[in-house]
C-alpha cells in the first residue's frame, strides 16, 4: 500500500515537532543533570561528544560558556581561560546578520546565532579573571579587568534609557579587587567607587542589595592607601564606616572567597493570546489579563495582509520566560581562628536575569508579534488560493512558532564574596553554608600557605539542590 | 494570487539563502608573511612587525649607541627586561621584542645577554655542571657578561566606541636605562591605531 505524500510529509513534521519544541535545557538535561550533580569531568566529555553543540554555530557561545565553566570547575584555569578567551572574541565579533534577521522573522529568533546578555558578558569576564588570578598571572587577569571595563561601558552608552540594569556593581568590584591584588591601588579604588555608586543607586532600588559591608571598608581602605584623606572621609561619612588608622598594619595577607551559590534559572516557553483591533490609521493587539497593548501602523502592512489579519482576531505569541532553580543554601559564612565575616551576595544572577528580560520586553514582543503577523498573513494568503498548501503552512508555522528559550545554564543562582586575613605559612579558613530548610550545613576547609604581601583566591560552589 | 506568488517566493530566497550560505567552503590561501590583512581590528602580526620595524630604526639611530661606543670603545651590552602589556587585549610581547633582539644581532653594533627565565634556566645549568661535568668542559661561576643597559617597556592602548563604531590605539614605549646610573638614554615608541565599523 502506497502512503500518501501527505502523510509523509505532516509525519516528518510531527517529528519536526516533538523534537525541537523542547525548551533548550530539556535538550541540555543529561548535561545539566551532570553540573547539578558536580560531576564536572562527565560533563565535560557529554559536552565534548554533543556535535550539535560543537558544529552548530548559532549555539557555539554557549558552548564555549559551557566549556569553559566545566573547566573552571575543575580547576583547570589555562582551559577555562581558553575556551573563555574564544567566548570573548564571539562576543565582540557578534552582529546582526540580515539574512539571519529575515530568517527569524520568518520562522522564530532561535535560528540566530546566540546574543549573550549583558550580564552573561560580566560573568564571562568574571571566570577568565579568576582563571588568571588563580594562575597568579597578574598581568593577564588585568587586561580581562579592563576588557571588563570596556564591556560595561558599552552596555552603559548602549541604551542610555535602559531602565534597570544599565551598570554591574560586581562587574566594577571584581576589577577593585584585581587591581588591589596586583597593587594598583589608584585602580581599585576608581573600581571600588564605581561598585558602590552602582550598589547605592540601580542594586538598592530593583534588586534590593546593599552595599556589601566588605565593600565599604575595600572602598575607604583604598582611598588611605593612595592619600586620597577627602575621599576617605566624604565615603567614610557617607557609608559609616571608620577610616583605618595610617599606623595600624596590614595583615599578612589575605583571602578572598567567591561563593556562587546554586543555578541561576533556565528559560521555557510561555504562550501570549492577542486579539487584533483597527482603529483609524492604527492596527491594536491587545491582551486585557496581562495589560499588553501593542501599536502599529496599519500603513506598515499590504492592504491584503491587513485584510488577512483582521480575519484572524485572536492569535497566539510564544514568548521566553525564566524559571528559577532557588538554591539549597541562603547564608554562609568564613571563619579562620577568632575572625568571623559573613559571606555577603554580591551578584544577585537569578533576580538581573529577569529584570534584564523585563528591560526588553515590550522590544521583544513586539517583534513576537511582527514575526507571527507575517507567518499568519503568508498562510492566511496561501489558504485561500489552495487549502492544503495553506494547511501545510498553517503547521509549519505552529511547528517553528517557538520562542528563543536558549540562556547560560550553569551561571550561578548568587555570588557572595568575603576578605579573610591571613597570616604568614599555612592557613585553615573554614567556610560554612546553611540552608533556610532541613538541609545538612555545608562545611570546606580551605588551606592556604600564605606568603607575605600576597592575596589569594578562592571559589566555593555550592550547586546540589 | 499575487500575495501566494510573493511568498512562496520570499520562501524560496530563504531557503536559497541557507542553502548557499550552508555550502560555504572553507579556503585557505598562502600569503606573504608581510601581506598587511586585517580582520577582526585586535593588535595582530602586522602590528607586531611595524612595531618592531619602527622600534628597531629608532633604536639603532639614536645618540646613545655612538656616545656609548666612543667613551667606551666597546659595544654596548644590552639586556632585554619586561615589557608589561598593559593593554586592553592579550598580547604576546615576546613576538616583536624578538624581532628587535635579532635586528640588533644582526647589526653587529649591539651585544645582547640573557634574562629572566631564560637566565634561571642557564644559571641552573652551570651549577649542574659543578657536579655532573668533566673539570675541563666546566663553565665556572661569575664570567657572565654584565649588561649596560636594560631595555624594558609597556603597551598601552585606549579604546573608543559609540554604537558600532570604534577606535583602537596602541603606543608600544620601550626605554633603555644605563644599569649603573639609572640614566634613560633612549625612549622609542610605535603608535597604531584602527578604526572599526562593525
Amino acid at each position: 500500500m502506497k502512503t500518501p505524500r501527505s502523510t509523509v510529509v505532516l509525519t516528518a513534521l510531527l517529528f519536526l515537532l516533538l523534537s525541537s519544541c523542547r525548551p533548550y535545557y530539556i535538550r541540555q538535561q543529561t548535561f545539566l543533570r551532570l553540573v547539578s550533580e558536580e560531576r564536572y569531568a562527565e560533563a565535560e566529555a557529554e559536552l565534548s561528544s554533543s556535535r550539535r553543540a560543537k558544529k552548530k554555530e548559532r549555539h557555539r557561545l554557549l558552548y564555549l560558556f559551557n566549556r569553559g565553566y566545566v573547566a573552571f570547575q575543575q580547576g583547570q584555569w589555562k582551559e577555562s581561560a581558553h575556551w573563555f578567551m574564544q567566548a570573548d572574541r564571539m562576543v565582540e565579533e557578534y552582529r546582526k546578520q540580515v539574512g539571519y534577521e529575515a530568517l527569524a522573522l520568518m520562522v522564530n529568533p532561535g535560528v540566530k546565532p546566540y546574543k549573550a546578555e549583558d550580564f552573561e558578558v560580566v560573568m564571562m569576564h568574571y571566570y577568565t579573571t579568576l582563571s588568571f588570578l588563580k594562575q597568579r598571572n597578574f598581568e593577564s587577569a588585568l587586561v580581562e579587568c579592563r576588557r571588563m571595563n570596556l564591556s560595561l561601558q558599552d552596555m552603559h552608552f548602549a541604551d542610555s534609557k535602559k531602565p534597570r540594569y544599565k551598570s554591574d556593581a560586581f562587574g566594577h568590584l571584581l576589577m577593585g579587587l584585581g587591581y588591589e591584588a596586583s597593587g594598583d591601588v589608584n585602580n581599585a579604588f576608581i573600581a571600588y567607587r564605581n561598585a558602590v555608586e552602582v550598589y547605592r543607586s540601580d542594586y538598592k532600588s530593583y534588586f534590593g542589595l546593599a552595599v556589601p559591608e566588605q565593600l565599604k571598608h575595600d572602598l575607604v581602605r583604598s582611598a588611605v592607601r593612595n592619600g586620597f584623606q577627602d575621599e576617605a572621609r566624604r565615603w567614610s561619612d557617607t557609608l559609616g564606616v571608620p577610616i583605618p588608622e595610617r599606623n595600624k598594619p596590614a595583615p599578612d595577607a589575605e583571602l578572598i572567597v567567591f561563593w556562587q551559590n546554586g543555578l541561576g534559572p533556565v528559560k521555557e516557553q510561555w504562550s501570549v493570546d492577542f486579539t487584533i483591533v483597527q482603529q483609524g490609521g492604527q492596527l491594536f493587539f491587545n491582551n486585557a489579563g496581562l495589560g499588553l497593548s501593542f501599536v502599529f501602523p496599519a500603513s506598515s502592512v499590504s492592504s491584503n495582509d491587513l485584510n488577512n489579519l483582521q480575519a484572524l482576531r485572536v492569535f497566539r505569541v510564544a514568548f521566553p520566560r525564566y524559571v528559577s532553580r532557588p538554591p539549597a543554601f541562603n547564608r554562609a559564612e568564613v571563619s579562620h581562628g577568632s575572625f568571623r565575616a559573613k559571606v555577603e551576595t554580591v551578584q544577585p544572577i537569578d533576580k538581573i536575569a529577569y529584570k534584564s528580560l523585563e528591560d526588553r520586553f515590550a522590544r521583544e514582543m513586539a517583534n513576537a508579534i511582527l514575526r507571527f503577523a507575517v507567518k499568519k498573513a503568508t498562510e492566511y494568503a496561501i489558504r485561500k488560493e489552495n487549502k492544503d498548501a495553506g494547511a501545510l503552512v498553517g503547521i509549519a508555522n505552529a511547528i517553528t512558532e517557538q520562542a528563543d528559550t536558549r540562556n547560560w545554564q550553569t551561571l550561578p543562582n548568587e555570588i557572595g564574596y568575603a576578605r579573610v586575613p591571613l597570616t604568614i605559612g599555612e592557613n585553615k579558613v573554614v567556610f560554612r553554608a546553611e540552608s533556610a530548610g532541613r538541609r545538612a550545613p555545608f562545611t570546606d576547609t580551605l588551606c592556604i600557605d600564605a606568603q607575605k604581601g600576597r592575596t589569594y583566591f578562592e571559589v566555593i560552589s555550592t550547586i546540589r539542590p | 494570487m499575487n500575495t501566494f506568488r510573493s511568498s512562496t517566493f520570499l520562501l524560496l530566497l530563504i531557503s536559497g539563502s541557507l542553502f548557499i550560505s550552508s555550502c560555504a567552503r572553507r579556503t585557505v590561501t598562502r600569503v606573504a608573511p608581510d601581506k598587511v590583512i586585517d580582520l577582526s581590528g585586535r593588535w595582530n602580526e602586522t602590528d607586531a612587525r611595524l612595531c618592531a620595524e619602527s622600534l628597531v630604526g629608532q633604536a639603532l639611530t639614536g645618540d646613545w649607541l655612538g656616545n656609548f661606543s666612543n667613551a667606551n670603545k666597546r659595544k654596548p651590552v644590552v639586556v632585554v627586561g619586561l615589557v608589561k602589556n598593559k593593554s586592553h587585549e592579550h598580547i604576546d610581547t615576546e613576538i616583536f621584542i624578538k624581532d628587535v633582539e635579532k635586528a640588533f644581532l644582526k647589526s653587529t653594533m649591539i651585544r645582547l645577554v640573557q634574562a629572566g627565565d631564560k637566565r634561571n634556566e642557564l644559571r641552573g645549568e652551570r651549577a649542574d655542571q659543578q657536579d655532573f661535568a668533566s673539570p675541563e668542559s666546566m663553565k665556572k661561576f661569575g664570567r657572565e657578561l654584565g649588561a649596560d643597559f636594560i631595555m624594558q617597556g609597556a603597551v598601552k592602548s585606549i579604546v573608543d566606541s559609540y554604537g558600532k563604531e570604534k577606535t583602537t590605539y596602541w603606543q608600544v614605549d620601550l626605554e633603555l636605562t644605563n644599569l649603573e646610573t639609572n640614566e634613560i638614554v633612549w625612549i622609542g615608541d610605535y603608535k597604531g591605531k584602527k578604526y572599526i565599523v562593525n
